[in-house]
């Protein structure tokens, strides 16, 4: 008798349990798809703003606008055929090492730049604009 | 739990009374006490009163009433219990978030994208808001039409009046909101106007891509260029369509050539470039555009692809082909030549020259001088037959099979004579558009491989359906002759230094009311380039330049269009990394031929006809 009243109990209270672990994952898994569902429209909210940038992006970058930009900004032109040279045409090392004997051609070639390099001012601000000197893209060849 | 319905136990004979009115069905009967189940226990034996067979019937009937109420309620209390575990935990998660927002999830139901081929976006989809009304809703027809007006300029005011009073539960007001529109008729808090997320077609780069992208209705569905003829899909894939056009050439292509109608004060220009290796359109244009992003307004002159949709008689540029015809079919060789001293006459025509040379011709001269004799007399050496095998050969004589739906049909004689041979062989009397043009021209130039012509982007592995039309030499044969007409012919103003352009001028005059006029032109330039390895045909075309001082007076296709070519190839050989070599070494042995050539004259005449 108290066995069968003791094994009812126990099944009683496994049943309680059971029935209170079934809801409380309920509740949790409820929770979390709701946590899922906002993150959701969240990401999908931020995915449209990306669209949108992205066709901003696309917008602004027209080549006209471009163009115009960097003429009026840049002192750029288009590259011209003759402005491409081979490494070869290049005039050869020995013709540089004439004029300084202890340096490589490079090192001569970097120093050059650096001293022609507008200086950082003093003050915060960009030199003086007038003499602001534009560094060539690439080196006009010799040939011809 | 037992129920005592026996009177005689209790004390109290108040009671008694009272529970003898109780459902017994016997009452009377005393000293039986029975629980629910019948069962009796506390039997009083001292107070016994037989039961006969009507009380007995009574306590079964009762009995059997008991169990069956109990079932039924037992079984409607189980009923509930399993729909709630149902309800609860097995059917529940389906009709949470992640079935709700799975169908909103980014991508579902947004039309794809079309990019370049670099991944500029071309066309995008974008969320917008638009205005409905429920119109049985609005309290105020008159003070929401006369708030609203002020919103929305484009409506007016009894438009918008007569669309709140129709009483229709549904009716559009204005659809595409601006996000500003949107703010301030929410804040007017009129009942009855509501917004509707929808998606809306945007084009970043306008007019520039008019004509390859095309346009879609305010639904949204593709109403022209491969919007249209990708509709299904740009609507059932993520995935963005890329494009062959290369944006930024597309630019150089598209300013050159406006700078160039404005200057001749043109009706229309068009203009392409093709890549010969693969087929691939890498630029596409077509002036005067328009702006699709209100492609509703857009006239019809703009709408239409001169590119691919418009077929014209290309004149000289033709005599590439007469030209590859002959050398392949082996009628003549690159040291022939015509005499192109007397004009030729067919019935009622007579066949001149533009700029007679009145004298033994080479078959580079014939070219470099555009000598229309010359290359009549090769097209009658190599018949009628082989010239219309060959141009059909090199599809000129069937609609290119192309991504977009606006292909234009070329026109044909009717009856393929003698006169239309030789007009044909100089590009009159036939009609074909750009797009024909350069795919066949791009098979003259790459090796004599005719290629499938394509707006979307070809992978590196992707297989492509080609034919051969010419051999390999022939090939080369006519980049020779394309490159002497740069340097000596009527391209000279195409010659991108660095570049090696090699290419042909064409000047056609226009046919109105069945006849030629003069002062109505097509002025031309088929360009190649590097033309020592060709990668781009390049083809420039004005509509109707008038000559100017500059030009003296000239309107021609070396004149007009050339130049063009030139400024796009100096422009956009850089930009596709084509190195720009040292053309006069590479010149050298072409000249060579040249010397050579012109030295041999009367090397080779004519059957007399």
């Amino acid at each position: 008798m108290s066995m069968n009243k003791l094994a009812l109990c126990a099944w009683l209270a496994a049943c309680a349990v059971s029935i209170w672990f079934a809801f409380h994952i309920k509740y949790k898994v409820q929770e979390l798809e709701s946590e899922l569902g906002i993150a959701r429209a969240e990401m999908q909210h931020d995915h449209e703003a990306i669209r949108v940038l992205e066709a901003e992006w696309s917008f602004l970058n027209q080549p006209s606008h471009l163009a115009d930009l960097a003429e009026r900004h840049l002192e750029f032109s288009p590259l011209l055929a003759e402005q491409v040279v081979h490494l070869g045409d290049l005039p050869a090392r020995e013709t540089l090492a004439d004029d300084t004997q202890d340096s490589d051609g490079l090192e001569d070639i970097i120093e050059e730049i650096l001293r022609n390099s507008p200086k950082p001012a003093p003050k915060t601000g960009n030199g003086e604009p007038g003499s602001t000197r534009t560094v060539p893209l690439m080196r006009t060849g010799t040939t011809q | 739990m037992t129920i005592h319905i026996n009177p005689s136990d209790r004390i109290d004979p108040q009671d008694d009374l009272e529970d003898r009115s109780f459902a017994v069905p016997k009452p009377e009967q005393t000293g039986a006490a029975c629980n629910p189940c019948g069962l009796d226990r506390h039997i009083d034996h001292s107070a016994y009163t037989v039961l006969d067979g009507t009380v007995k019937q009574a306590l079964e009937v009762g009995k059997t009433r008991l169990i069956a109420t109990g079932l039924v309620i037992s079984v409607a209390f189980f009923a509930i219990g399993v729909r709630l575990v149902d309800l609860t935990l097995l059917q529940g998660p389906t009709r949470t978030a992640s079935h709700q927002t799975t169908t909103a999830l980014p991508g579902n139901g947004v039309r794809a994208d079309v990019v370049d081929r670099n991944g500029v976006i071309l066309a995008t989809s974008l969320p917008t808001a638009s205005l409905f009304a429920d119109a049985r809703l609005v309290p105020d027809a008159d003070f929401a039409a006369r708030e609203l007006q002020k919103i929305l300029p484009g409506k007016s005011r009894a438009e918008l009046l007569a669309k709140l009073k129709s009483g229709k539960q549904f009716v559009w007001l204005q659809r595409h909101l601006t996000p500003r529109q949107q703010s301030q008729i929410n804040s007017l808090g009129i009942p009855g106007l509501n917004f509707r997320r929808e998606q809306r077609r945007f084009y970043p780069h306008g007019a520039l891509t008019a004509h390859a992208v095309g346009f879609t209705s305010i639904d949204n569905q593709g109403l022209a260029g491969v919007e249209q003829s990708f509709d299904d899909m740009l609507n059932s894939t993520d995935e963005p369509l890329q494009l062959s056009l290369d944006v930024r050439i597309q630019h150089i292509m598209a300013e050159e050539l406006s700078a160039a109608m404005t200057e001749f004060s043109a009706i229309g220009a068009a203009g392409m470039v093709y890549d010969v290796q693969n087929g691939e359109v890498v630029s596409m244009v077509s002036l005067p555009s328009y702006n699709p992003n209100q492609a509703g307004s857009a006239v019809d002159d703009a709408r239409f692809n001169r590119a691919t949709l418009g077929v014209y008689e290309m004149g000289s540029v033709f005599k590439l082909f007469t030209a590859a015809m002959a050398l392949d079919e082996g009628t003549i060789g690159m040291r022939d030549g015509y005499d192109t001293s007397d004009p030729i006459r067919v019935g009622r025509f007579t066949i001149r020259d533009y700029k007679p040379k009145n004298r033994w011709l080479s078959i580079p001269e014939i070219l470099i001088y555009s000598s229309n004799i010359g290359t009549v007399h090769m097209a009658m050496e190599a018949g009628t037959a082989k010239q219309k095998a060959f141009l059909s050969n090199l599809g000129l004589t069937r609609p290119a099979s192309f991504d977009l739906s606006e292909v234009g049909h070329p026109r044909l004689p009717n009856k393929w004579r003698e006169v239309n041979t030789m007009t044909i062989s100089f590009g009159h009397g036939i009609a074909v558009s750009p797009l024909q043009l350069v795919r066949a021209a791009g098979a003259l130039v790459n090796g004599g491989e005719l290629k499938q012509a394509s707006l979307i982007k070809r992978s590196e592995d992707e297989t492509i359906p080609t034919t051969r039309v010419i051999s390999e030499r022939t090939s080369q044969q006519i980049r020779r002759l394309m490159r002497m007409v740069v340097l000596h012919g009527t391209g000279r103003k195409a010659n991108a230094e660095g570049f090696m352009v090699g290419g042909k001028s064409g000047t056609a005059e226009k046919i109105r009311n069945g006849r030629y006029v003069k002062n109505a032109r097509m002025s031309s330039f088929l360009g190649a380039f590097p033309i020592t390895n060709p990668r781009y045909v390049v083809f420039a075309m004005i509509d109707e330049p008038k000559g100017i001082k500059r030009t003296h007076g000239f309107a021609t296709g070396g004149w007009v269009a050339a130049p063009v070519v030139k400024r796009l190839v100096e422009r956009m050989g850089p930009l596709v990394s084509i190195e720009p070599i040292d053309d006069h070494i590479a010149d050298d042995s072409i000249e060579q031929l040249l010397v050579d050539v012109t030295a041999r004259a009367g090397g080779h005449s004519l059957a007399p006809q």
